[in-house]
């Protein structure tokens, strides 16, 4: 299987681990990630330029669809920014007229009257993914090394889950993709509070105190409900969850950030060598 | 939606409110693989408090005290409300099974078969319901009892005031105190959710304790506002009660309503575990009944998808949620066009004065059923064999002054449900 | 000796320029905040790893563009051995007594060398042809630092092609074969002058003005001559593979060359050119030769360090930069600059801004807060540092331009808005002029279908964990922005805490009872915002600059 790997902008430098644990994972499953020159997905700049945020997730779909291949990003705020940008690219007639004719300049098409031979790109998350394509049962039978059954709470990242009817990720309020995937590595999961609560992360540079707030929050419940993992599937979690200040904060409560990979990585056997330094 | 593009399933559940939800956890509680499509977030509206039937006849001055007496009497009356064709057993069942639901997912709810319980409102009246929450029942023994009474309200917490409710009281308790605790670091108006979540902070617990324990002698009961915690209302209640020395009990207040959302949290996190498929915000348009299936178009922002169905289960409430759409001189249906059973001129719809005891025509108007909550055609047959309309779509049915709003949703529900199961099974032997 | 006063006066204008390089840089790299790291600890901080990889094998330029990186190393490899052989040959043969330029295989070398540079330095120019570049390449540059970079291969290639021309004019060159035969041999007419001639017209491609074929010319004593004089040093020319073509091409002319000393006036240019290029390093493109290896010991940031030694803009490592454009190929936000138009977006030419801001302060009103607005564009991937060539620790360089900017008074819209005090920000005359009023914006902040529905249910601010954990400081809820909505005071709505603090989470869309979308409408908000927040900054600025 053949997939656009789509890392985001956090694992190029904040979380070069991260993706050495989501390639040894996908090299472990049999995926090959094919590395295209995306761009930004275009969140960063949903707050501050409508028409950029949109374009940018659109020329991403369009260079996956020049190769015919479907987008796999580990991120959730990557995940739901294409989702959006497909949205509003054929909601805004206007702006799909100037986006299709940025995007002839350099010779790619995204709507269907061209090439029409062939499909738009898939968007797909690590997680649905997983649990969709590879499907559940099958990864569960490659699970060698199941992890001790510690008590984890998972951080779901609000840009996948919500609005479902954009991003179609999983049930908004109750998700289960995650859970079933965690629950395969033999981590117990259990339920919290604040699962579906955002991580803080997108106002971290804005409003520091308010992310630290939210971060005290989360720790706090996090401890009170039993847990000893928080797990998260998006970069931006994990970084929020990971930074100097919040590993402080995480230790203080008696928890520790996981990212799916790495646990997903070593309940298959991957030495953890190769999923620290690849 | 590239995740999902079709669907197939024994029965979709339009409309996620308080019939829907009801519906779909009936329907994959029996094993039936069940979509539910539509907005949860109305279900804060409600109140958490589960009526049966308050009060009859709908003029009546004063109320039920036993609900089953009051169905007998609509029965040989009236035939065409909802109830008119379900017994007051079979009506208990469907309360049971939804407090067996909710009892899965922690939330505890208290009903006595054969007894309407007046719990105290925010307002110091006393309201006839079936089936409250654990974290009320208390409130509801106060009536007829004479009872030293805590009434607290919160700062920064609008719509309620322990001097208001007081007020109510004064007939019917000797002697109620009232008192306004400080959240610390509240300074300015909290919104009711928000509130209920810092209760959940052993903090703010304590902070609250210590307020509260200087009176703990002087009363023999308190009541508060519902904003004892959103998760494990109960356990913060209980725990709450021992550091005190107090009984406790929550008063239901103005939406948006924490019962409510403990109810939609409830709901939702048991359908999941049911494995029912819910598409949140979806719109369902354009159904086509073919070969014994149904065929609707889920609308959502990222495309169509296509769900196939054997029955359809329509709970998509009345004008607020738009599954009712007034015209200039008619009430349609939104979905199937069916039928709106509904006086012959506009002028009708109200009467002159607002707070009628006889309440309004417009309020009885709705979807008329058979009696397994079928919708009927002219000629009164069923519409579709599969398809059933369940809540407060239905006709005949003024839940505002009979009190019977979540019963006759939730036994619509059930009942609809078993029928389209009994349907499904039959077919398949 | 003349040659000698003239190398003396240009190493001295080379150390000269190099020491005030230096200072310059070391003058402009200011802290701008004092409780760092010091100076000592950074010194010994080095990455060596990095520059010998660098330095030696150009291993980044290597991983961007393997033509380029060919190109480089040509140029490189040929230069440093032409460097260290031939112009420094004086120096080298006292180390090595068996070396001289003329004999196998050094004359092969110095052509191979001076080839394999030539062919670089065209690899460079056709590059820098516009059919050859690619649609990203071709964003904008200035002016000034083209010229530069065309100027330096254009020398280089001078130097080059002059070496070459002395080469073939002196192989053929009478008057320089007498000079050699009086320095070396003493012989004369009678001592068998004539009959070495007549061997290195046979042998060595010399052009005599006399005729020798009439004469009896004796070969064994010429090549027993040619032994003991000349064979120690000079080897038959064809080793010489581009020099002796050329000499053949030239032997017609022969006469005419010698006439007029051709052979000296080549001399002459080799060397002036290449003292010419000695003289200009420090301020020519070609500055980055010193400038990389000593960026490249620069120790790279770490996620963990990027927050300290904010205050320190590395402004030598900045001179590194080639303005090569990789950095902009690669830029994870280059549609942003294709929308905008905004070139202060790309790395390359916000590293000239950059330098420039450190020279000038606010020189430009217009252009800071372009460079602002780019470079808060930036999402830190650290793609154009993976990148550049030069080693350039390009995302230390953006955190330290964003603290540079704000202690100039030049914030981030975010720090504007809330700074800027309710009567300002609705002071109707800064309001944008396409507010809102766009087919190109998510349009529903602009159109009352969007929220008229509304019916202040407060669910929306209920399920807010903005409002839920910044209780105290936050001001409006999102049913309050709907409000302001409905009652037609957008602009308020732009400028309040919720708009600018929402987190995205889409709690309040997805639970909406009426379907509004209420976070799709707060980032519209707040995107229009931000113009408002552009345009008070810059009257600041501007106001700022004239008052000085």
């Amino acid at each position: 299987m053949r997939l656009a790997y789509f890392p985001g902008c956090k694992i190029t430098f904040f979380l070069k681990e991260y993706g050495r644990a989501v390639e040894a994972v996908m090299a472990a499953l049999g995926v090959t990630l094919v590395e295209l020159p995306f761009n930004c997905c275009g969140n960063p700049s949903r707050g501050k330029n409508f028409e950029v945020s949109i374009f940018s997730a659109i020329k991403n779909l369009a260079l996956a669809r020049k190769y015919g291949l479907d987008i796999m990003t580990p991120c959730k705020c990557c995940f739901g920014q294409l989702k959006h940008g497909v949205y509003w690219y054929e909601t805004r007639k206007d702006l799909r007229v100037k986006i299709d004719r940025l995007l002839a300049q350099e010779g790619l098409f995204y709507s269907s009257s061209h090439e029409s031979d062939r499909q738009p790109s898939s968007i797909k998350h690590l997680l649905s993914f997983l649990y969709h394509d590879i499907g559940i049962d099958t990864l569960e039978d490659k699970i060698t090394r199941p992890l001790e059954s510690d008590k984890t709470v998972l951080q779901q990242g609000c840009h996948a889950l919500r609005p479902f009817c954009v991003t179609g990720f999983d049930n908004p309020f109750a998700p289960q993709i995650f859970k079933a995937l965690v629950n395969i590595t033999g981590l117990d999961v259990i339920d919290w509070s604040k699962e579906t609560e955002c991580c803080g992360s997108p106002v971290a540079h804005d409003h520091g105190d308010l992310a630290l707030k939210i971060l005290n929050n989360k720790a706090q419940t996090a401890n009170r409900e039993g847990a000893v993992y928080i797990c998260t599937a998006c970069t931006h979690c994990q970084l929020q969850y990971q930074g100097e200040e919040a590993g402080h904060i995480l230790s203080k409560n008696g928890l520790l950030a996981v990212s799916y990979p790495f646990v997903l990585g070593e309940a298959l056997g991957i030495p953890l060598e190769k999923l620290r330094l690849g | 939606m590239t995740d999902l593009n079709s669907i197939d399933c024994d029965l979709l559940v339009i409309g996620a409110g308080f019939a829907g939800m009801v519906a779909a956890a009936r329907a994959s509680h029996l094993g039936l693989r069940t979509v539910l499509a539509g907005n949860s977030g109305s279900l804060i509206f409600v109140s958490g408090l589960m009526d049966y039937l308050g009060v009859y006849p709908m003029d009546a001055k004063g109320v039920l005290d036993d609900p089953a007496q009051g169905l007998a009497c609509l029965q040989s009356e009236n035939s065409t409300h909802p109830y008119g064709g379900i017994s007051h057993e079979q009506i208990i069942q469907c309360f049971e099974f939804v407090k067996w639901i909710l009892g899965k997912e922690g939330l505890a709810y208290h009903l006595s078969p054969g007894r309407n319980l007046p719990v105290l409102t925010a307002m110091g009246t006393f309201k006839p319901s079936f089936m409250v929450p654990r974290t009320m029942e208390k409130g509801s023994l106060l009536f007829g009892e004479k009872k030293r009474l805590l009434l607290i309200d919160i700062k920064g917490l609008q719509g309620f005031s322990a001097r208001q409710a007081a007020g109510g009281l004064a007939k019917t308790l000797d002697e109620v105190i009232c008192l306004t605790v400080e959240i610390p670091g509240i300074t300015k108006t909290i919104p009711p959710i928000i509130l209920a979540e810092l209760f959940e902070d052993p903090g703010v617990q304590e902070s609250f304790v210590r307020q509260v324990l200087p009176f703990s002698n002087r009363v023999d009961i308190a009541g508060m506002p519902a904003v004892c915690g959103v998760h494990d209302s109960l356990g913060i209640q209980q725990k709450i009660e021992k550091m005190t020395g107090l009984d406790l009990f929550e008063i239901p207040g103005i939406p948006p309503s924490i019962p409510g959302l403990r109810l939609k949290n409830a709901f939702e996190k048991r359908l999941a575990a049911l494995g029912v498929k819910f598409l949140s915000n979806t719109r369902i348009k354009d159904p086509v009944f073919n070969g014994g299936k149904f065929i609707f178009t889920g609308v959502t922002d990222s495309g169509k998808l296509s769900i196939s169905a054997k029955g359809a289960v329509l709970g998509i409430g009345r004008f607020f949620s738009k599954g009712l759409n007034a015209g200039r001189d008619k009430i349609m249906e939104t979905l199937f066009q069916l039928d709106v059973r509904q006086p012959v001129t506009r002028s009708l719809w109200h009467g002159t004065n607002f707070l009628t005891r006889q309440g309004h025509k417009i309020n009885q108007a709705g979807i008329e059923t058979d009696q397994r909550f079928r919708p009927l055609k002219k000629g009164g047959q069923p519409v579709f064999p599969g398809l059933y309309a369940v809540g407060s779509i239905l006709a005949h049915n003024d839940w505002m002054r009979l009190k019977s709003g979540s019963g006759v949703s939730l036994v619509s529900a059930c009942t609809a449900v078993d029928d389209f199961y009994q349907g499904v099974t039959k077919a398949k032997i | 000796m003349t040659f000698f006063i003239l190398l003396s006066i240009v190493l001295f204008f080379l150390g000269a320029g190099l020491v005030y390089r230096f200072q310059d840089i070391a003058r402009k790299s200011r802290f701008f905040e004092k409780d760092q790291d010091t100076w000592a600890k950074k010194i010994f901080d080095l990455n060596i790893k990095g520059f010998f990889l660098n330095t030696l094998f150009q291993i980044k330029l290597f991983k961007a563009g393997k033509l380029r990186w060919l190109a480089h190393f040509l140029v490189i490899l040929g230069f440093v051995y032409l460097l260290i052989v031939h112009a420094m040959d004086g120096v080298t043969s006292g180390f090595f007594s068996w070396y001289q330029p003329g004999i196998a295989p050094f004359r092969f070398l110095r052509n191979l060398a001076g080839l394999g540079v030539g062919l670089g330095c065209v690899l460079f120019l056709l590059r820098r042809l516009p059919r050859f570049r690619t649609n990203r390449e071709r964003v904008k540059r200035k002016k000034g630092d083209r010229f530069r970079g065309t100027a330096s291969i254009l020398l280089i290639l001078a130097l080059i092609v002059s070496g070459f021309l002395l080469e073939a004019s002196r192989i053929i060159s009478e008057p320089r074969f007498d000079e050699m035969v009086e320095e070396y041999s003493g012989l004369d007419e009678d001592s068998g002058q004539m009959d070495l001639e007549a061997f290195w017209v046979k042998n060595y491609h010399l052009v005599l003005k006399e005729d020798l074929s009439s004469k009896s010319i004796d070969y064994e004593n010429a090549a027993s001559l040619n032994q003991e004089y000349c064979l120690d040093c000079h080897d038959r020319p064809d080793e010489a593979f581009i020099s002796t073509p050329l000499a053949l091409g030239a032997k017609p002319f022969g006469n005419w060359l010698a006439r007029f000393r051709v052979d000296n006036v080549f001399y002459w240019l080799h060397y002036v050119i290449g003292l010419l290029l000695l003289a200009f390093l420090p301020f020519s493109r070609m500055f980055h030769l010193i400038a990389i290896p000593v960026a490249s010991t620069r120790k790279r940031i770490r996620p963990q360090s990027l927050k300290k030694n904010m205050g320190l803009l590395d402004l030598f490592s900045l001179t590194a930069c080639t303005n090569c454009g990789f950095c902009s190929e690669v830029c994870n936000v280059y549609p942003n600059f294709q929308v905008t138009g905004n070139g202060e977006i790309l790395p390359h030419l916000k590293i000239e801004t950059v330098k420039t801001m450190a020279k000038k302060g606010l020189w430009d009103a217009r252009t800071v807060a372009r460079l602002r607005s780019g470079n808060d564009d930036c999402t830190r991937c650290g793609r154009c540092a993976d990148i550049c060539p030069s080693g350039i620790d390009l995302i230390r360089l953006w955190e330290s331009a964003d603290h540079l900017m704000t202690s100039l008074g030049c914030p981030d819209n975010y720090t504007q808005v809330l700074g800027t005090s309710f009567e300002q920000w609705t002071r109707q005359d800064l309001f944008p002029k396409d507010f809102g009023n766009s087919s190109l914006t998510s349009g529903l902040a602009d159109q009352v279908a969007a929220f008229e529905n509304c019916v202040q249910c407060t669910i929306c601010t209920n399920s807010c964990p903005v409002v839920a954990h910044d209780l105290n400081q936050n001001d409006l809820g999102p049913h309050q922005v709907m409000n302001l909505l409905r009652l037609g005071e957008k602009h308020m709505a732009t400028g309040s805490r919720m708009v600018w603090h929402c987190l995205t989470c889409y709690s309040c869309q997805e639970l909406c009872p009426q379907g509004i979308r209420v976070t799709d409408i707060l980032l519209e908000l707040r995107t229009q915002g931000q113009k408002t927040a552009g345009q008070i900054k810059l009257s600041q600025l501007t106001n700022q600059g004239s008052d000085k």
